[in-house]
C-alpha cells in the first residue's frame, strides 16, 4: 500500500514535471530555433516547429552588429558587481534589522522597503545629475552603485524573514560562549543563510544581467555597454525600423547560457549549504 | 512594540545596558552600507520628483524653468483619459499577474523540493524564462502569439480547437499580456519560495504525519503558514514592481489593442521621454501613494503573521 | 524660387531632374499651416568641458560603422583629430530615454550623433541640439533638391534655422507583385477605389492571400500607415480633419468592410509585413525603401517582378506619400563642438557624402552630388526616387510642436477605432481634445 502511493506519487510529480517542462521550455525552444534559423525562412504560415536548414548565420550577424566580448564583459562586471554589493549591504542590514532592537528601526526598514515606489524612469533626471556631478557616469562602480541599489529593498526584506526564521538560540549561545558580534555573524549565521545569501545572489545577477533602463541612460561607451544594451542596437543591415529578431534570439541565447551555468553550478553550494543548516 | 513581535527570540536578550550601546553601534555600521546607497539614488531623487510633481515642466517649452502650479498637474491625472483607459489593465495586470504567480510558485516550489530523479534539472529549468530578456521575452510572444506566423494559436487550434484571435482582441490581449508576466516572473518567486520550503524543519512533517494528516492539511496548516512572512514580502514586493513595469505590454502589443493593455506606468515612461516632467513626476507621486498603502498594508499583515509563525 | 529655375536650366540626368520639379509649392502651403515651435536660447548654460585629448564622439548605428570608417583616415590626417564610433539606439523612443536624461544636466555623452524624426523635435525644442546653419556651408545645402530643402525647413528646422542635416531618406513606396498582376491580366490599382475593387478580386482569404497589409502595431508604425493615408486624402492628421477622417474610414473599411486587408496586421511590425510579402501572401503594399534590400537579400525568393514600385493608389487629393528619415546633429553640450563641427561639415561634404552614400543605403540621401555619383548604377530606388518626384508625390512629413506626444494620438485613436472599441466621430472628437491638450 505505501508502496502504491510512492508510486502513484511520482507518477504525479513526473506528470507535473513534464507540463512544467513543456510550458517553461516551449518558448525557449522557439527562441532556440529562431537563432538557428535562416531570418528569410523563420517566420511560415502555418508556423513550422522544426528548423529546416540550421544555421549560424545569425549569431555572426549578431556578433558583428555588436562588440559582443566587450558587452558580455562589462555585463559581467556590471552584474557580478551589483549583485554581490547588494547581497552584501542587504545582509548586513537585514542582520541589524532582524536581530537588533534599537530605536527608530522601524522607521528605517519601512523607510527602506517603501523606497522601492519610486519608478525607475521617473527619477532618471535628477539621478543623472547627481552621477554626473560625482563624475560616476560612464562607470561600471556608477552603474553598480545604482543598480545593487534598486535591488536593495526587495534584498533586504528577503533577508529579514530568512534571518527571522533561523532560531536565535545558537546566536545566543555563542554569545554566551563569549564571542563577539562579527564572530557570530562570519561563523554561525552565514553559514545558517547562506542558502538565502545565494538565492538572492543569482536573483539579482540575473536581474541585473538582464536590466536596460540604467545602461541604457547612464553608460554611453564600449566600456560600459551592456549586452542589453546590445539588444537595443541590434539591426538588420541598413535598417532602423525593424527589430531583427532572428538576431535577438541569438544574442538572447547567448545571454541565458551563463545564467544557467551560475545556477548548475551554484545548486553544490545551495545543498551543502542546506545539510549544515540540517545539522541544526 | 512593534519591534518587539518581529524579533522571534524573547524580548530582553540584550538588555544589558553595557552591551546596548555596543549593540547600538554595531547596528549603525551594519546599517551604514545600505542607507547610504538608498539616500544617494533613491531619497534624493525623490525629493526632486516631490518638487517636480507641483511644477509645471517640459524643458522643450518652459525655458525659464519650473512653474509652480500647486496640485494641477494631479487634477489634470483625474480628467486624463489615458490614465482613465488604463486604470483597470493596471488593476488586472498587477494583482492578477501576482496571484498567479504566487500560487503557482507555490507549486513550482514543491516540484523544485521533491525528491525525484530529475530534480536537479529542473531547478536549471525553471530559471530559463526569468533569465529571458524582457525585451526578447515580449518580442517572442508577440511573433508566438500573431494569429497567422503564431506557434500558441496554431498548438491551440490543432490541439483544443480554440478558435480565438488574440493580441488584436480587446480582451484576449489582456489575457495574454497576464499569462506572459505570470509565465516570466513565476520562477522568481518560485525560487524565493524554494529557499523558504527548505528552511521548514522536517520534524514538523514527520510529526503531522504520524497524527495522521495528509498532504492537503499539511500544505494549509504548516507550509502556508510557516511560508507566510516570505509570501506576503514576495507578494508585496511583487505588486510593487510589477506596478511600475511597463515594458513587457509595451513591447508586446504597444499598449494596444486601443487602450485594453496600456499600463499607467506606461503613461510615466511616455510622458518623461517627452520632456513633460512635471507631470510625469506628479503621476510617479501617485503611483508611489499607491505603493506606500500597499507596502504598509503589507508590513502589517508581514507583522501578523510573523509573530503567529 | 530662384534656385529652383536655376537648377532647371542645368541639364541633368532623370536621376538628379527628380527632385527639381516642384513639390515645393504643395509643400509650402502644408507647412505654413503646421507653425513650427519657438526655439529660445537664453538661459542654456553650456558647462563645456574641457577635454584633454582631440577624440570626437559620434554615435550612430554600427551597421553604418564600415562606411564611415573608409572616410575617416583622411579627416583624422587633415585635422589631427581622432574619431571614436559608438552604437546608438534605434528608435526615437529609446533615443530620447537614452540622451534626454544627459542632455537635461547639462551635459552630453558624444559630440555628434544620427538622430530620428520621432527624437529630434523634441531636442530642438529643448535648445538641446545646436543650430547648423553658421556651421555648415551654404554649398551643403544648396546641394539638397527643392524637396528636400522644404522637408528640412518644415521638420528639421525651427523658424528657418536647420538643427540637424538629413543623411538618409525614407519615403512609403508602394510595392507590387506585377508577376501574379499580369498573370490575370490586371494593372496596378492607381486609386483608393480601384484598391478596393482589384483587392477583392485578388483576396482569397482561405488561404490567406490578402490584397495588401500593412504594419499597424503602436507605437509609430500605425501612426506611419494613417498619415500616409492622411495625406492622400489632403487631411492634416494632427487635426483630426475631414482628411483624416477618410483616411481611417478607408483603412477601415479595407479592413473589417471589404475584408483585403488582414485585421492581424493591427499588431505586425515591419519585419511580420515583409515576411508576409515574401510568403507569397500579398498582392501590393506600402514600405519604406529598405524592404527592397531585405526582399534582395532573400535570394530564394527574389524576382525583379515580384517587387514593382509603382505610384501609391490615389486618394481624394491624389497620389502622395509623406518622407522622412534619419539625419545628424550636434548636441549642444557636445564636449568638443569644435571637433564636432568639424566631422559634420566633412561627412555632409559633397565628395564625402557621395562616397557614403556608395556604401550604404543609411546614408544615401537625395542630393545632387550623391545622385550624379550614382547616375550609372542601375538601382530600383534611385528610379523610383525619380518617378514620385516627376509624379509630386513627395509630401512633408506632418509636424507638431510635440510631434512625439501627437503621433501617439494619433496611434491610439486609430487603434480604437480600428478594433472598434469606439466609432469614428468618437476618435475624431476625443483625439482633437488630446491634440488640444498637448498646447496647455
Amino acid at each position: 500500500m505505501a508502496r502504491f502511493t510512492r508510486f502513484g506519487g511520482s507518477v504525479l510529480v513526473y506528470a507535473c514535471f513534464i507540463i512544467f517542462a513543456v510550458v517553461i521550455g516551449l518558448p525557449f525552444y522557439f527562441i532556440f530555433i529562431s537563432s538557428i534559423t535562416p531570418s528569410s525562412e523563420l517566420f511560415n504560415i502555418p508556423p513550422t516547429y522544426l528548423p529546416s536548414a540550421p544555421t549560424l548565420e545569425n549569431y555572426l550577424k549578431m556578433t558583428e552588429s555588436i562588440p559582443f566580448l566587450t558587452y558580455f564583459r562589462n555585463s559581467l562586471i556590471f552584474g557580478i558587481g551589483s549583485s554581490a554589493v547588494s547581497v552584501i549591504a542587504a545582509g548586513m542590514a537585514a542582520y541589524a534589522l532582524a536581530r537588533i532592537r534599537f530605536p527608530g528601526s522601524n522607521i528605517i526598514y519601512l523607510a527602506l522597503i517603501l523606497s522601492v515606489a519610486l519608478p525607475q524612469i521617473a527619477v532618471l533626471v535628477p539621478m543623472y545629475q547627481t552621477f554626473n556631478s560625482f563624475k560616476l557616469v560612464n562607470t561600471h562602480h556608477g552603474l553598480i552603485i545604482m543598480m545593487s541599489s534598486l535591488m536593495l529593498p526587495f534584498t533586504i526584506m528577503t533577508l529579514v524573514s530568512f534571518i527571522n526564521q533561523v532560531p536565535a538560540e545558537i546566536e545566543e549561545a555563542a554569545y554566551i560562549d563569549g564571542a563577539n558580534t562579527a564572530q557570530i555573524i562570519l561563523r554561525v549565521v552565514l553559514p545558517l543563510i547562506r542558502p538565502a545569501l545565494f538565492t538572492m545572489f543569482l536573483i539579482n545577477f540575473i536581474i541585473s544581467w538582464n536590466e536596460l533602463l540604467y545602461p541604457l541612460v547612464f553608460a554611453h561607451n564600449v566600456d560600459t555597454k551592456t549586452l542589453s544594451v546590445g539588444l537595443t542596437e541590434l539591426t538588420d543591415p541598413g535598417s532602423t525600423y525593424t527589430k531583427p529578431w532572428d538576431q535577438m534570439s541569438a544574442l538572447s541565447v547567448f545571454m541565458i547560457v551563463p545564467v544557467l551555468l551560475i545556477i548548475l553550478f551554484g545548486q553544490r553550494m545551495i545543498i551543502s549549504g542546506l545539510a549544515r543548516g540540517a545539522l541544526k | 512594540m512593534a519591534a518587539q513581535s518581529r524579533a522571534a527570540h524573547p524580548p530582553g536578550r540584550f538588555s544589558r545596558l553595557t552591551l546596548r550601546q555596543r549593540f547600538y553601534i554595531v547596528a549603525i555600521l551594519l546599517l551604514l552600507p545600505a542607507v547610504a546607497l538608498r539616500v544617494f539614488t533613491a531619497f534624493y531623487p525623490f525629493l526632486q520628483t516631490a518638487y517636480l510633481s507641483l511644477h509645471k515642466y517640459n524643458p522643450a517649452f518652459d525655458h525659464n524653468g519650473p512653474v509652480f502650479v500647486g496640485l494641477n498637474n494631479f487634477a489634470r491625472i483625474g480628467s486624463d483619459p489615458v490614465v482613465q483607459a488604463s486604470i483597470g489593465f493596471t488593476i488586472l495586470f498587477v494583482v492578477g499577474a501576482t496571484f498567479f504567480q504566487l500560487t503557482l510558485g507555490l507549486a513550482v516550489a514543491h516540484l523544485l523540493n521533491a525528491a525525484f530523479r530529475l530534480r536537479y534539472l529542473a531547478r536549471a529549468l525553471v530559471l530559463i524564462p526569468w533569465a529571458i530578456p524582457m525585451a526578447v521575452a515580449a518580442l517572442g510572444f508577440r511573433w508566438m502569439f500573431d494569429d497567422q506566423f503564431g506557434i500558441i494559436p496554431d498548438l491551440l487550434r490543432t490541439i483544443f480547437g480554440v478558435q480565438a484571435r488574440w493580441l488584436i482582441d480587446p480582451n484576449n490581449s489582456k489575457l495574454a499580456v497576464v499569462s506572459v508576466a505570470v509565465w516570466k516572473s513565476t520562477p522568481f518567486v518560485a525560487l524565493v519560495l524554494l529557499a523558504g520550503l527548505q528552511g521548514i524543519g522536517r520534524d514538523l512533517y514527520e510529526a503531522a504525519r504520524v497524527d495522521g494528516a495528509n498532504a492537503w492539511t499539511c500544505l494549509f496548516y504548516i507550509t502556508i503558514p510557516m511560508l507566510m512572512p516570505i509570501l506576503i514580502t514576495t507578494g508585496m514586493f511583487m505588486i510593487v514592481w510589477q506596478l511600475a513595469v511597463f515594458d513587457l505590454p509595451f513591447l508586446m502589443t504597444g499598449g494596444g489593442p486601443g487602450f485594453s493593455t496600456t499600463v499607467i506606468a506606461q503613461k510615466i515612461y511616455l510622458e518623461s521621454n517627452s520632456l513633460n516632467y512635471g507631470y510625469a513626476a506628479s503621476i510617479s507621486m501617485v503611483l508611489v501613494g499607491i505603493v506606500a498603502l500597499v507596502g504598509v498594508v503589507g508590513l502589517y499583515l508581514f507583522r501578523r503573521f510573523d509573530v503567529s509563525a | 524660387m530662384g534656385k529652383d529655375e536655376q537648377s532647371k536650366g542645368v541639364k541633368r540626368g532623370i536621376s538628379r531632374r527628380m527632385f527639381l520639379r516642384g513639390t515645393a509649392g504643395s509643400i509650402a502651403g502644408a507647412l505654413a499651416a503646421s507653425g513650427p515651435g519657438k526655439f529660445m536660447t537664453q538661459g542654456m548654460f553650456a558647462p563645456r568641458l574641457i577635454r584633454q585629448n582631440n577624440t570626437v564622439i559620434f554615435a550612430i548605428q554600427t551597421f553604418a560603422h564600415e562606411a564611415i570608417q573608409s572616410v575617416l583616415p583622411q579627416f583624422e590626417a587633415d585635422t589631427g583629430l581622432t574619431v571614436q564610433l559608438e552604437g546608438g539606439p534605434v528608435t526615437g523612443n529609446e533615443m530620447l530615454t537614452s540622451y534626454s536624461p544627459a542632455f537635461a544636466s547639462g551635459t552630453s555623452p558624444v559630440d555628434l550623433f544620427s538622430d530620428a524624426d520621432d527624437s529630434s523635435p523634441t531636442f530642438m525644442g529643448a535648445g538641446w541640439v545646436k543650430p547648423l546653419n553658421e556651421i555648415i556651408p551654404q554649398e551643403t545645402w544648396d546641394d539638397f533638391p527643392p524637396s528636400m530643402q522644404d522637408h528640412i525647413r518644415g521638420f528639421l528646422s525651427i523658424d528657418d534655422v536647420p538643427y540637424r542635416i538629413p543623411h538618409e531618406f525614407a519615403v512609403g513606396y508602394f510595392f507590387s507583385r506585377q508577376d501574379w498582376l499580369s498573370e490575370r491580366g490586371l494593372t496596378v490599382p492607381t486609386t483608393w477605389d480601384e484598391l478596393v475593387e482589384v483587392g477583392k478580386e485578388v483576396t482569397d482569404s482561405a488561404n490567406g492571400v490578402w490584397a495588401t497589409t500593412d504594419a499597424l502595431i503602436k507605437p509609430a508604425l500605425l501612426y506611419v500607415y494613417v498619415a500616409y493615408l492622411a495625406v492622400q486624402a489632403g487631411g492634416k492628421v494632427f487635426e483630426f480633419d475631414d482628411g483624416t477622417a477618410q483616411a481611417l474610414q478607408f483603412l477601415y473599411d479595407m479592413i473589417h468592410t471589404h475584408k483585403i486587408f488582414p485585421e492581424e496586421s493591427l499588431n505586425q511590425d515591419y519585419t511580420a509585413q515583409n515576411a508576409l510579402y515574401m510568403s507569397d501572401k500579398v498582392w501590393f503594399m506600402r514600405q519604406w525603401p529598405f524592404f527592397q534590400g531585405v526582399a534582395e537579400d532573400n535570394a530564394e525568393w527574389y524576382a525583379p517582378e515580384k517587387l514593382v514600385i509603382s505610384l501609391p493608389p490615389a486618394g481624394p487629393l491624389g497620389s502622395k506619400s509623406w518622407i522622412g528619415g534619419w539625419g545628424y546633429s550636434i548636441p549642444t553640450y557636445a564636449p568638443n563642438p569644435d571637433g564636432a563641427a568639424a566631422l559634420i561639415q566633412y561627412l555632409t561634404s559633397n565628395a564625402v557624402a557621395s562616397q557614403l552614400a556608395a556604401q550604404q543605403g543609411f546614408l544615401l540621401t537625395p542630393r545632387y552630388s550623391i545622385l550624379e555619383a550614382m547616375a550609372d548604377t542601375d538601382d530600383e530606388l534611385i528610379a523610383a526616387m525619380g518617378m514620385y518626384a516627376e509624379n509630386d508625390v513627395f509630401a512633408p512629413r506632418a509636424f507638431h510642436p510635440r510631434v512625439a506626444e501627437a503621433q501617439t494620438v494619433v496611434d491610439d485613436m486609430a487603434s480604437l477605432f480600428l478594433t472598434k472599441q469606439a466609432s469614428l466621430s468618437e476618435v475624431l472628437e476625443q483625439g482633437k481634445q488630446l491634440i488640444a491638450a498637448l498646447d496647455q
